[in-house]
């Protein structure tokens, strides 16, 4: 983890950032496919709430998540604005579903400080750090780290734990 | 149906491969015909031809098929007539072996059971035969042997002349079997003239042999100068040397550089089958005692090992279509010539068969709408012939498969007329991209007249859809005076199974065909519950666990896995398909009770349940 900072830290990145509730979070936009809006998904039995179901992608089965069920954060209305932010991640296609997607936001190491301790449904463990452009907060998150994690339960779990390490690199 | 008892007593063992062998000489036969220039037949070609039909001929009557038999006999004597440049090849002859071709192959269908009704072959019969008497009408040969150095065996002379008699008519016959003698007659043939040379040769020699054409009125031209049926007789068996050793790389092979064996298709199914169980019990393992790794790497080699059995090079589809390019163009008084290439790549059989429909109707747009007219073409400088080019290729999982023809390219403006008469908004200076998309909308035709060929505007949308279905994809580009490409690609990896969709709780679920034993429309209180918890239903003497899907208690489906049996309760019976299994661990992961996914026609995803541990889950749940 310390070496993602410090490569943040280096280059400065651009973030995708997305509203969930009235909190804002960034990711790297890199992880980042696409961006579309909300359709129903087929809904799976014997699978958390959080996780919709799964749509057909151009072909592909991709497993839609909704954050703001997963983080009890706003209401988890489904209409027009609602959007599906398709990401790539560990060789994976997800699709997360949150309110509302802001813009583009380019980071550098000045604006990106260390995350306190907050009580907010997300671990901590998945936060690399606040972005301040101006007077916004943006909760930057390591959304590859978040997707693959155990707590998303979208990926077979691994019992063997040096494979989780080798995801975050 | 069945054929006529033979002189080999019960041979219907050997139908099935008979079927199969006729089917392949068939597409040979096919294949040769459409690859032969009338102006330069290759003799090779035309031995093939012969070569295949005669096989045919051969077994056909041995197993008792006699329509086969004596169809291909008659085909056999045009073929013979061609080969030995008795007769020169035109187009009709063409027509006429490939309708012949036609001919035997729907009537190896009937035999198959495939289809209903005898077909007739006596139309294709007659128009070989029609061919065959044209070449040869009853010639009348004046034949003189001699003068003979000794007299020939009285035997030989009378073998000779019964089998003159079987030939033709013999008649003004003065027979001096003397040395210094002469024999002379007059035999009147149908058959070819090599044909009684042949026979002459059996007894006197070739030098001695004078034939001339004895037609009165007719200049009597010398038929065959002895030299030059020296000359022949000489060509001929080298050629029919070379014919021999031709034959032996044919013996063992067909036509494949590797060796092979034929499997039917049913038994690798089920093997195939039989993997899947196995992935599926490999996956229930390792649910119940972690990863076994080397289980699970050699089920997934297994898995793939039999996979590749079903793939199936795609010159399977590309064959059929030289022949339809060849008769649509003639029909639409076009020429069109066709390239394939890349027809050694391979793909799942049962992708074969259903991309087969949607390419031979982007093939027929080629050429009814991409290809100008000759006169047309030459207007705009470019050569009278058109080309359509068919290429198929692996990229990554995928195949790719192009469609394409230098013809005169989708018209921008009469597009975007038709789009404006059917109510569709779309902006005059809309990239060629998006105006290309329209022509997939149903109903959306350009054609300027409905032929019997395409223009009815059912047709991209329906290509369209069934390659949405396979999950692929297709995309059409195209140059005003330049030609047209569209592009299919479809996924490489895919399994199709036979299906049951039915409809819960306002869901479609898939249900792997094999699982399912029978549905039954239930009774009210024929559902029965044990203990207050757990409900079963009665079919015959057994009890089953009853599993809910739905809301409904009126349908079940009694599915059966593992030897384990249990109803599922649905709401509605959808009907039966073929689906294609998409993985949900590709972006996923297992889910208990959901062995995949599918995309159904209207682009949404249904689940495949997983039978075995609905019926497993419930088998352990009546037991507590």
């Amino acid at each position: 983890v310390q070496a993602t900072h410090e490569a943040v830290a280096a280059e400065g990145r651009e973030f995708l950032t997305f509203r969930l509730g009235a909190e804002e979070y960034g990711i790297d936009i890199l992880k980042v496919r696409e961006i579309r809006g909300w359709e129903t998904p087929t809904a799976i039995a014997n699978t958390p709430e959080f996780i919709k179901g799964v749509i057909n992608l151009r072909g592909t089965i991709v497993p839609i998540v909704d954050l703001r069920l997963k983080f009890g954060l706003g209401d988890a209305r489904y209409d027009g604005a609602t959007v599906v932010i398709i990401l790539a991640v560990a060789r994976r296609v997800i699709g997360v579903a949150v309110d509302a997607v802001s813009d583009v936001t380019t980071l550098d190491a000045q604006q990106i400080r260390p995350a306190p301790e907050f009580g907010t449904g997300l671990d901590t463990r998945f936060i690399t750090g606040l972005g301040t452009p101006g007077e916004r907060m943006l909760i930057l998150v390591d959304i590859e780290k978040l997707m693959t994690s155990k707590d998303m339960q979208l990926i077979q779990s691994q019992p063997n734990p040096s494979e989780e390490v080798h995801e975050v690199v | 149906m069945s054929a006529k008892p033979s002189a080999l007593g019960d041979t219907r063992a050997f139908h099935a491969l008979f079927f199969d062998e006729a089917d392949e000489h068939l597409a040979t036969v096919e294949k040769a015909l459409l690859g032969m220039d009338p102006a330069a037949a290759a003799s090779d070609d035309l031995n093939a031809i012969f070569r295949a039909v005669h096989s045919i001929k051969g077994s056909a009557g041995m197993l008792g098929f006699p329509e086969i038999a004596a169809l291909t006999h008659v085909f056999e004597n045009l073929l013979d007539l061609l080969r030995k440049g008795e007769r020169s090849l035109k187009r009709e002859d063409v027509d006429a072996m490939l309708r012949a071709g036609d001919a035997v192959k729907s009537q190896v269908a009937f035999h198959r059971g495939i289809a209903a009704v005898a077909p007739d072959m006596r139309a294709a019969q007659a128009d070989l035969a029609a061919l065959t008497q044209v070449a040869t009408p009853q010639r009348r040969f004046a034949v003189t042997l001699g003068p003979l150095a000794a007299p020939i065996a009285q035997a030989e002379l009378d073998l000779m002349l019964a089998g003159l008699g079987e030939m033709g008519e013999l008649d003004s016959q003065d027979i001096r079997n003397e040395a210094g003698g002469e024999i002379r007659f007059h035999v009147a043939l149908s058959g070819a003239e090599a044909d009684l040379q042949s026979v002459l040769a059996l007894v006197v020699a070739p030098e001695l042999i004078r034939t001339e054409r004895a037609e009165p009125g007719a200049n009597s031209e010398l038929f065959v100068d002895p030299a030059v049926w020296k000359r022949r007789n000489a060509e001929r068996r080298r050629s029919r040397g070379r014919r021999e050793t031709d034959r032996e790389p044919q013996s063992g092979t067909h036509g494949g550089d590797t060796s092979s064996i034929r499997v039917s298709v049913e038994k690798i199914d089920r093997l195939v089958n039989l993997v899947g169980e196995l992935v599926i019990t490999e996956a229930m393992l390792e649910q119940q005692y972690g990863r076994l790794a080397d289980l699970s790497r050699h089920t997934r080699n297994l898995q793939e090992a039999v996979m590749a059995i079903r793939m199936v090079p795609i010159s399977a589809v590309f064959s059929r279509f030289p022949r339809l390019v060849r008769e649509l163009s003639q029909r639409l008084g076009k020429e069109a010539d066709i390239r394939l290439s890349g027809e050694a790549t391979e793909l799942d059989r049962g992708l074969i068969e259903r991309i087969t429909d949607p390419l031979t109707h982007l093939v027929r747009n080629a050429v009814d709408h991409g290809l100008e007219s000759p006169a047309e073409r030459e207007a705009a400088g470019k050569p009278r012939g058109g080309t359509i080019s068919l290429e198929a290729s692996q990229r990554g999982g995928n195949i790719i498969i192009q469609v394409r023809d230098d013809g005169r390219g989708l018209d921008r403006d009469r597009i975007l007329a038709r789009a404006r008469e059917r109510g569709i908004g779309i902006a005059p200076d809309a990239p060629d991209r998006d105006l290309w998309q329209l022509v997939f909308e149903p109903g959306f035709s350009t054609a300027q007249a409905v032929t019997d060929v395409s223009g009815r505007g059912v047709g991209m949308d329906v290509v369209r859809r069934n390659i949405h279905l396979l999950g692929g994809s297709v995309e059409l580009d195209s140059r005003p005076g330049a030609g047209t490409t569209v592009t299919v690609r479809v996924p490489l990896t895919l399994a199709i199974i036979e299906a049951m969709t039915v409809g819960a709780g306002g869901r479609t679920y898939v249900l792997p065909l094999a699982a399912v034993v029978e549905s039954r429309r239930l009774q009210p209180g024929e559902i029965r519950g044990i203990a207050g918890a757990v409900r079963t239903l009665r079919v015959r003497d057994e009890y089953l666990p009853v599993r809910q899907l739905g809301g409904g208690e009126e349908l079940a489906v009694i599915m059966e896995a593992d030897g384990a049996r249990a109803a599922l309760l649905v709401d509605e019976l959808i009907g039966q398909q073929q689906v294609v299994v998409k993985s949900l661990e590709a972006n996923f992961r297992k889910v208990p009770g959901v062995s995949g996914a599918t995309i159904m026609g209207d682009g949404k995803v249904a689940l495949i349940l997983d039978v075995a541990h609905i019926v497993k889950e419930n088998a352990s749940a009546s037991h507590t």
